[in-house]
């Protein structure tokens, strides 16, 4: 990919005899979100520190805007932005002091105090600027966390696990903000082990297991990958038998079945299948009372894939 | 530029919590001012005392002067072996009083008691006690020779008079007579030199847990995922710590001269001492703070590490009474080379090129010890 901000390949990394990453590969284009979805100790946070230059590899390359990255590679560090897993703030500074520290260390001058400015707004601690982080609460420490990764305009953005122990709200401001990110043309790379965050904010993903990225691409890529089909439950008004065979036979229906007046449908996709099976009860003198469906998700895709689940 | 960012925020993290201010700056000086008024130097001073056999006069003042608890008094026959024996140390102080003591005294002419010392703490004891005796038998002859005149009496026969009624007399402004000549000791001199290395290494030791926390919160990391390499970051903690204990350091000297008249001797190069030692302070801390990864642990073992070395280096008990075998050991320690350094400066008046071992073995300690302290770090940081 030409435009790729991050294009790493070959990553490996060994921690006594248990290989902790695995030739993971992957790249990112600019305005991209790239999402690392995987269970707990899968590697991403290895992965993550190989590829912001944290952790000497033993294997493989990361190139993020152009330069190679490793532990040494200082000057190009200045195009990531990392987001740690564990908030790496200081508890005894204030909110902007945190930032000043590191948006010196990003090297911003000038503008500095501005840019502090700004980013306190994004992350909406403006009004708590001045008070040390050890009095914020677990949502506020987490925006800040985001905060400093933001100050100097990375080309990208790493963030690993960035809505742990965060509460429904500060979490979706969180999400917010990186889909705005992203729409604004930062590429992202976006860890967790929560499906629905990597549904709703990737726009691609790789799921990963024991250091290995085992599938990769879209949200829709993955579920044919696997072969995954749509779920139709339906609640009749009799028996579902008397339509079980005028159902099986719609196009895009792999299968029907009836219990009492439930019919349980498989299509290669719900929304394309449904009016037909509703014209078909219909048919039959029944009327439809519900209907519920259900798409196969990437949780069901890593259970698919790996044969347990993603939480345990 | 990053180096200096990140010492600022060291010293901006220590301050920001007020109990480190007590700790570093306030509790010194206390501890200083209570050692040094408790124990003086922290030992007895010993001082010989040389007075002629049958004077009456002089054996009353020696007897008022070795009843003193405030030193130790030996009998001396020979003032030159005496002053021998204090240029090397074995005593403290030496007071001579004169053969023709009482005869001057009662003859209406001023005696003077001499009072040799090397610029030693405990000296300031010694000369308030030589002082007191004086102006106490001073105010039982000024009574006598008033009663001498007054009467026309002998003025011995005057003096026993004076005597019995010395405790009513005793209220006439007294001058002391008789000169005190000599050195100028200090009883916090060399206790402060003490406490100064005792804190200074504590406080190096102790800082060790911010380095720790800034580990274990993944704010050094963090530090590395920035354009900071990994170098100016291991520089940016040992130059802040370098500065806190410096600042401490310095602190300690100047306030001690200040509010008692602590001399540090040679200036320059008692600065250079408390450099070499902030020094190798540092690379202790540091080297600590890499090894270790819970505070906790750490801060023990700083507070129970900085207090075994300060005993074992001389920074409780003087070196000069330890055991020939014990000063050996203490050696090992920088506070030995601290200490011996202080003394050098304090007691005789030395200068940069009489400390100059002192000068090499401290810094060659502390860069010794930051060097390893960087290499551990840098590993910690990286896999
Ligand atoms: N410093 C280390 N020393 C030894 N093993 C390690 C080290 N860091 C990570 N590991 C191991 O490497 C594997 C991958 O860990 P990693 O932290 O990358 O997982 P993760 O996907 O980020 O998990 P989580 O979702 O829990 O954060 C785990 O088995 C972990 O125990
Ligand atoms: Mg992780």
């Amino acid at each position: 990919m030409a435009d790729a901000v991050l294009e790493c390949s070959g990553l490996h990394k060994v921690y006594g005899d248990l290989v902790a990453v695995d030739d993971v590969g992957f790249s990112i284009a600019a305005g991209e979100t790239y999402g690392l979805l995987g269970p707990n100790g899968a590697g991403k946070t290895t992965t993550i520190s190989m590829i912001a230059g944290l952790l000497d590899n033993d294997g493989g390359t990361a190139v993020v805007s152009g330069n190679v990255i490793t532990t040494k590679s200082t000057a190009a560090k200045a195009a990531i932005g990392l987001v740690p897993q564990d908030l790496a703030i200081y508890p005894d500074l204030t909110a902007r002091e945190n930032l000043q520290f590191f948006g010196k260390l990003y090297g911003i001058k000038g503008t500095l105090n501005e840019r502090v400015d700004e980013i306190l707004d994004i992350i909406e601690l403006s009004d708590r600027a001045d008070d040390l982080t050890k009095e914020y609460s677990g949502g506020m420490k987490r925006r800040l966390n985001i905060g400093i990764g933001l100050i100097h305009k990375p080309d990208l953005l790493i963030l690993d696990e960035p809505t742990v122990g965060v509460d429904p709200q500060s979490r979706n401001a969180i999400l917010e903000n990186v889909e705005r990110l992203g729409a604004e043309g930062m590429a992202v790379l976006y860890t967790t082990h929560y499906m629905e965050e990597a549904e709703r904010l990737c726009d691609r993903v790789g799921i990963i297991d024991e250091g290995s990225i085992i599938a990769e691409g879209t949200r829709r890529d993955l579920v044919a990958m696997v072969g995954e089909r749509d779920r139709l439950h339906l609640e009749l008004s009799g028996d579902a038998s008397v339509v079980e065979g005028s159902v099986s036979a719609i196009d895009g229906v792999d299968s029907c079945s009836a219990a009492g007046s439930a019919l349980e449908v498989v299509a290669v996709s719900a929304s394309r299948a449904l009016p037909e099976v509703i014209l078909a009860v219909n048919d039959a003198g029944l009327d439809v009372h519900s209907v519920q469906i259900t798409e196969p998700d990437l949780e069901s895709v890593f259970l698919h894939l790996t044969g347990k689940a993603l939480r345990e | 530029m990053k180096t200096l960012t990140i010492a600022a925020s060291s010293l901006r993290r220590l301050f920001r919590e007020r109990s480190n201010i007590f700790f570093i700056f306030v509790l010194p000086i206390v501890l200083i001012l209570v050692l040094g008024l408790v124990f003086g130097s922290g030992f007895t001073s010993r001082v010989a005392l040389i007075a002629p056999d049958n004077d009456e006069l002089a054996g009353d003042i020696t007897v008022s002067i070795s009843t003193s608890t405030a030193f130790e008094t030996i009998p001396a026959d020979d003032v030159e072996d005496a002053r021998a024996r204090l240029r090397r140390n074995e005593i403290d102080a030496v007071i001579v009083i004169p053969d023709d003591y009482g005869e001057s005294l009662l003859a209406g002419d001023n005696a003077e008691i001499a009072y040799y010392s090397t610029p030693s703490s405990g000296g300031f004891v010694v000369r308030s006690v030589v002082e007191a005796a004086i102006a106490e038998q001073a105010a039982v002859i000024r009574a006598g020779r008033f009663a001498a005149d007054a009467t026309d009496a002998d003025p011995a026969t005057a003096l026993d008079t004076a005597q019995l009624v010395q405790g009513s007399i005793a209220a006439i402004g007294v001058e002391t007579e008789g000169g005190v000549s000599g050195g100028s000791g200090n009883q916090f001199d060399l206790g402060a030199a003490q406490q100064l290395l005792l804190f200074m290494f504590l406080t190096a030791l102790t800082s060790s847990t911010a380095l720790i926390q800034s580990r274990r919160l993944g704010v050094s990391h963090r530090m590395l995922s920035t354009p900071t390499s990994a170098g100016a970051i291991v520089g940016g903690e040992t130059l802040g710590r370098f500065l806190i204990v410096m600042l401490q350091g310095v602190f300690i000297v100047v306030a001690a001269g200040v509010l008692f008249d602590v001399e540090w001797g040679d200036p320059v190069a008692a600065t250079l001492v408390v450099m070499t030692f902030a020094l190798t302070g540092t690379g202790a801390g540091m080297l600590l703070g890499s090894l270790f990864s819970s505070e906790q642990q750490a801060g023990g073992f700083a507070i129970f590490g900085a207090l075994m070395l300060a005993a074992l280096g001389g920074s409780m008990v003087p070196l000069e009474i330890f055991p020939d075998t014990m000063v050996t050991v203490a050696h090992f320690t920088p506070h030995a080379w601290g200490n011996d350094a202080f003394a050098t400066l304090i007691r005789h008046g030395g200068g940069v090129t009489d400390i100059a071992t002192e000068l090499a073995v401290l810094t060659a300690y502390g860069l010794a010890l930051i060097a390893l302290s960087s290499v551990v770090f840098r590993r910690r940081l990286t896999h």
